[in-house]
């Protein structure tokens, strides 16, 4: 393989691609390593790159060790993957979403995990919104699983159902159902806008109260940001209270640095 | 082993298929530029030139350049290797 780099880069250099393309080999007594950085700008002629591209593919095919492209983004992710990957954090709760979680959702837990890692070291804020905005395009599963990792719910909710729908009730069918409609329903949080109503808040927050309470759980989150949004959160809690549609046992407030505001309902079934 | 790092604009993109003799249909997917078929990324999806971020030897493996379409390919190809 290596044998055809000075010509490839003599060639480079003709056509005046050299700004374009470097190519530097990185060899050492177990590997033979050729890095090629590749940065075409528009408007480069067309015929300088099809003759660079017909000796590059010769390289190419010569390459027993195989090769690996990626995009400066994909990098980035792919380090972001690797450091994450081999690091101590969140070990557990690697291994049960690598074992317990539904295969499609896999992937997308992994990527939630990193993106809540992320979160926590305050890292690169772009890659941060990038990672957000790849787990939200991609479909309203992963938006919800983003949402449902950073808030905890893994930890709180998904692996102690796990530990005793499977482990104890050895019932992995419940466990998948029960899974599913947290994924999808999000049954846990009520998220406050500017555009929701009182009664469209007091409906959900009750709807949600008797979902969770069907399967033991006594606590739904109220999360809104924004001083109108924490006020109508407080203004619904109580309208919630006084309709007794269910028994509140506590309200507890956790306000966040960024206006976030999130009340926590504790309640019994009436 | 060569390691190519390329370019998110379409240029280096472009640039990088053609060297696997893949270019792109009317719609901005991926295709082979003799059959015209569409490749398909290690999930089995069709794949466009934005979407477009890494390519493997071994049948010419694609992925998106998508976190989730990554974990799993790091999962499947390069946990190892790393």
């Amino acid at each position: 393989m290596l044998d055809l780099l000075p010509g490839l880069k003599t060639i480079i250099e003709k056509v005046g691609l050299s700004d374009s393309l470097n190519l530097f080999s990185n060899n050492t007594q177990k590997n033979n390593i050729l890095n090629v950085n590749i940065n075409i700008q528009p408007g480069t002629d067309p015929k300088a790159l099809a003759e660079v591209a017909v000796e590059m593919k010769k390289l190419i095919r010569g390459s027993e060790d195989g090769f690996l492209g990626v995009t400066d983004k994909s990098e980035t992710t792919l380090e972001l993957i690797d450091g994450y990957e081999k690091s101590d954090v969140d070990v557990e709760q690697r291994k049960f979403v690598m074992s317990c979680i539904p295969q499609r959702d896999r992937s997308l837990w992994m990527s939630a995990l990193i993106l809540r890692r992320q979160f926590k070291l305050m890292g690169n804020k772009e890659e941060v919104w990038r990672i957000k905005g790849d787990m939200s395009r991609s479909s309203s599963r992963g938006k919800n699983i983003a949402n449902l990792c950073t808030a905890g719910y893994l930890e709180s909710h998904i692996i102690p159902l796990y530990e005793h729908v499977v482990n104890e009730k050895h019932d992995e069918q419940q466990f998948i159902d029960i899974y599913s409609m947290i994924v999808s329903d999000f049954p846990f949080a009520v998220f406050v806008s500017q555009l929701r109503s009182d009664t469209e808040i007091n409906a959900e927050i009750v709807e949600k109260i008797e979902t969770v309470g069907q399967y033991g759980w006594k606590m739904v989150k109220v999360h809104g940001i924004g001083e109108e949004n924490v006020k109508k959160i407080q203004r619904v809690v109580l309208q919630v209270q006084d309709e007794k549609k269910a028994e509140i046992i506590s309200t507890d407030v956790d306000s966040h640095r960024s206006g976030g505001q999130i009340i926590a309902v504790t309640f019994n079934l009436k | 082993m060569i390691n190519i790092k390329f370019g998110s604009n379409k240029e280096s993109k472009s640039f990088v298929l053609s060297l696997f003799d893949k270019t792109i249909d009317n719609e901005g997917y991926i295709i082979e530029q003799k059959s015209k078929k569409r490749v398909l990324s290690a999930d089995g999806q069709e794949i466009t030139l934005e979407e477009f971020g890494v390519i493997k030897n071994g049948s010419e493996i694609f992925a998106k350049d998508d976190i989730a379409a990554l974990v799993r390919f790091y999962e499947r190809y390069l946990s190892d290797a790393k």
